[in-house]
């Protein structure tokens, strides 16, 4: 039995003091995530001889990664405080910082049903969906969004996000990013300082500010499509949760970066269709210049991501190979921040 | 590229060492992985690192930010367009990593320099920059090896 077991199962047995007895069963790493450490397992709990298993994933904090510096605690607690929610998001009940339990700080969430698809092509070109289930997908998605969107974070007590200044919710972002990709500490490129330029003289002005996901994407999705059915059954990876203008999100989802060369947003529908989803769901109008802001901030704020990783690369401080791939993708996005400003063709 | 040469096939190296290799059991692929890594590990001393593309990169930026600079004169904004040529005159000659280097560095400043710059002239700065910006994108995908495999990367 690993150490990692053992640990495991004194956290939960605390949690279910109730129970006679209480093993972990297929305790599995996660690896396909390039952020937190990720752990699956089921809880086996006897009570008056009978036996109940419960599903749970386990996100702990990593020492490098893509989103360096971490803090857990924001996401569990937005996580923790959106129960009731009529959203797929899993059910979030404990966080601990202790480091005595598993060295660093981490959060325990159900398993729910269901795999993760991915952007890319698949073996037709036509991305990770066949028709019938994109036509499912699709409105689940956007009803999502903007179930999000419509969260009351005042009354949830999600203020400790930080709700941007007035007049400053777009060029708050253009901030936060620029600023990461200076403490990533690679040279600059030039094709980034020219659209941190162009992002600065271009942001929107206020509108409304809601939660936002922040990384609301295809690859972020749990898709249960058991049964002749497709369901969206979670949305995942909340580390980038914030409160700003609800197009960030939405510009984010329709990105080129999850198209998988493929014609549909998100591998899901034509854009357009999609955006007049989500203006349907959640009865709010997206300006075409707002939503052009956004698509540039959202490869800016992906080639942030990418220097992240790429400097813990470099830095010796991780050894996942995939981080020193972004720095050839890193040209492509190149290329779409070229496209998006006019400059090049834009993919389809 | 931002990351060296020499950490990539580190990286590979002890990738290839640390996660395939405890993973492999036949004696062939054994075999055949242990000469990859030894080929990696004597390529960085045996390899010739192209500097052409480097010094292509550094002559179309300086060619560029002296017709920007040019357009800001004409646009009557003639201390902006000495500080950028000044600026040009001063990149180093060799290596040419360095001269590259000093030109995206230059080019990032003049980016932020038209920012600030009267938005008539500064538009007027911009295409001979943005022009230089595209055909170096280009010239960066050309150099990527076709066939990406990173379908297979993320689906592991």
């Amino acid at each position: 039995m690993s150490d990692l077991t053992v640990r495991l199962e004194r956290f939960f047995a605390a949690r279910f003091p109730d129970a006679d007895g209480l093993r972990i069963d297929d305790l599995e790493a996660r690896t396909e995530g390039f952020s937190q450490e990720t752990f699956s397992c089921t809880v086996e709990q006897t009570r008056a001889g009978a036996i109940e298993r419960t599903r749970w994933v386990v996100k702990r904090e990593p020492t490098a990664g893509l989103l360096e510096p971490y803090d857990l605690e924001p996401e569990f607690r937005v996580l923790h405080g959106l129960a009731g929610v009529p959203l797929p998001a899993p059910e979030t009940p404990w966080f601990e910082r202790d480091p005595s339990v598993l060295e660093r700080p981490f959060y325990v969430m159900e398993r729910l049903p269901g795999d993760v698809p991915l952007p890319t092509p698949g073996p037709d070109g036509d991305g990770p969906f066949t028709a019938s289930e994109r036509a499912a997908l699709a409105p689940q998605v956007m009803q999502a969004l903007a179930a999000l969107h419509a969260v009351d974070w005042r009354a949830r007590g999600f203020a400790f996000l930080g709700a941007p200044t007035q007049g400053d919710v777009a060029r708050r972002e253009v901030e936060r990013w620029a600023d990461r990709l200076d403490r990533s500490g690679l040279e600059p490129a030039p094709v980034v300082a020219e659209a941190l330029s162009w992002l600065r003289r271009h942001a929107p002005a206020d509108g409304d500010v809601v939660l936002l996901h922040g990384d609301f994407r295809l690859g972020n999705w749990l898709v249960d499509r058991g049964a002749g059915t497709t369901r969206l059954s979670g949305v995942l990876d909340w580390e980038m949760v914030h409160l700003g203008d609800p197009a960030e999100d939405v510009a984010w989802c329709l990105s080129h970066l999850w198209r998988a060369q493929t014609p549909r947003a998100a591998c899901l529908a034509p854009p357009a269709e999609l955006l007049a989803l989500y203006e349907r769901a959640s009865g709010r109008s997206l300006e075409a210049d707002r939503l052009r802001f956004y698509e540039v901030l959202a490869i800016v704020k992906m080639l942030a991501i990418m220097s992240t990783g790429i400097r813990a690369f470099r830095e010796g401080r991780t050894r996942d190979l995939r981080m020193a791939l972004f720095d050839h993708q890193m040209v492509m996005l190149h290329a779409l921040l070229a496209a998006l400003r006019g400059w090049l063709p834009l993919p389809p | 590229m931002r990351v060296s040469v020499e950490r990539l096939l580190e990286g590979v190296t002890r990738t290839l060492l640390d996660q395939v290799l405890p993973r492999l059991e036949g004696r062939v692929a054994r075999g055949q992985l242990y000469a990859a890594i030894e080929v990696l590990r004597n390529l960085e001393r045996r390899a010739d690192w192209a500097e052409a593309p480097l010094a292509e990169e550094a002559a179309s930026a300086q060619s560029a930010l002296r017709t920007a600079a040019e357009r800001l004169r004409e646009m009557q904004e003639a201390a902006l367009a000495a500080r950028i040529e000044e600026r040009v005159t001063g990149w180093p000659t060799a290596p040419t990593a360095d001269r590259v280097r000093a030109a995206r560095t230059t080019l990032c400043d003049v980016f932020a320099w038209l920012g600030a710059a009267p938005p008539v002239a500064a538009a007027a700065a911009r295409p001979p920059l943005a022009a230089h910006l595209a055909a170096q994108t280009v010239r960066d995908l050309s150099r990527l090896a076709p066939g990406s495999l990173l379908e297979e990367v993320s689906r592991g």
